[in-house]
């Protein structure tokens, strides 16, 4: 009966067992708490929330433009007040309104009134006092005049 | 979340659990349950595959989420000829794999390096072991330091490696997700944990000297 070789392990068998044991028994690293919600979120996106009115303007946009209008509307207020308060600015346009003949202009006339036919019937009014006639009655009513020095 | 994905949507109606390429065909159909089901059936394997793959855990998470969005969106090109897992397993590891190459472009170094630098990255899973049993600190030990020597070992390898000995997974089903023949898949198993010995011969010697018995 001829004795079969014997086999026996290699120098490196203990230390093999010891890795692949080691490798078995690793720690399992368990994913967060958050990992299906993060799968969720990356699978189905959150839909948008409609906002009211887009005005399809960026707020830096919409500020820059409410400036521009406050400050125009600043400088109309700020010019209106200055316009009232110059005296010469709004005496220049009456003269141009008073210069306008009243008979001309008047509604309460007839369209004939000015006819020649038409002054001729017209009644004899007073003519209006000129302003010689206004200074000599002026000067009568004055009462003596007072001499000094003598 | 509503109401309705408080419950385990697998197990909701008759009470029967559904199989996975059922819950994909419910989701493509738009029950956004079914996908639910899908994303707590395979959450938790994936982020640990991915995060053992790429030694990272903020990414690993990025690229488990990214997984299970690809899932969704590619979902009707499963056609069924491998199984439902295979197909993740496959997306997670093209994943990882893109990421690997991304951080070398980027970095200009093997994740290796860049982890064996900082150990913020993979104390996750170690808080603190001041106050542990001498066990408990072997143990953490351990992991942290297997987790360096996988780091090490070359990705190809290290894939695999992952795949059979943290996964548990058949040669069978590694060689479906990395699409490499069955001779392949055994001879670079074998050569990543010959890595893993030499990296790893250190610490047992230390952990159990010759003539401690």
């Amino acid at each position: 009966m001829s004795e079969l070789p014997r086999i026996s392990a290699p120098d490196d068998f203990e230390v093999a067992v010891f890795v692949r044991t080691a490798l078995s028994k690793l720690p399992e690293a368990l994913p967060p708490d958050t990992f299906e919600q993060d799968v969720l979120t990356k699978v189905y996106p959150p839909q948008p929330v409609p906002q009211a009115a887009p005005s399809g303007r960026s707020p830096w946009t919409r500020a820059i433009l409410w400036s521009a209008v406050a400050i125009v509307g600043i400088g109309l207020t700020l010019s209106g007040i200055a316009w009232n308060m110059n005296p010469f600015g709004s005496d220049q346009e009456t003269p141009a309104e008073e210069t306008t003949p009243a008979r001309l202009t008047s509604p309460t006339l007839p369209p004939d009134a000015l006819k020649p036919d038409t002054i001729a019937a017209a009644p004899a009014t007073k003519p209006a006092p000129t302003t010689k006639s206004v200074a000599k009655k002026k000067r009568r009513n004055n009462g003596p005049k007072v001499v000094t020095g003598y | 979340m509503d109401q309705e994905r408080q419950i385990d949507p697998a197990v909701q109606g008759n009470r029967t659990i559904s199989t996975d390429e059922e819950l994909l065909q419910r989701s493509l159909n738009g029950d956004e349950a079914a996908f639910v089901a899908i994303v707590r059936r395979y959450k938790d394997p994936i982020t640990n595959f991915i995060y053992r793959f790429i030694g990272n855990y903020d990414d690993a998470v990025d690229i488990a989420q990214e997984t299970f969005v690809r899932v969704h969106r590619f979902g009707h090109t499963f056609l069924g000829e491998v199984k439902f897992s295979t197909w993740l397993y496959t997306i997670a590891s093209n994943l990882a794999k893109s990421e690997l190459k991304r951080y070398r472009r980027r970095y200009g170094m093997s994740l290796a390096d860049a982890f064996s630098k900082s150990d913020d990255d993979q104390s996750w899973d170690v808080p603190d072991d001041s106050f542990m049993p001498d066990e408990r600190v072997d143990r953490t030990r351990i992991a942290q330091e297997v987790q360096k020597a996988l780091m090490k070992v070359s990705p190809t390898y290290r894939e695999m490696v992952i795949l059979r000995d943290v996964q548990q997974m058949s040669y069978e089903e590694i060689a479906a997700v990395t699409e490499t023949e069955m001779g392949t898949v055994k001879s670079r198993i074998n050569r990543g944990r010959a890595q893993l010995q030499t990296e790893l011969r250190g610490l047992y010697n230390e952990l159990f000297p010759t003539n401690d018995v």
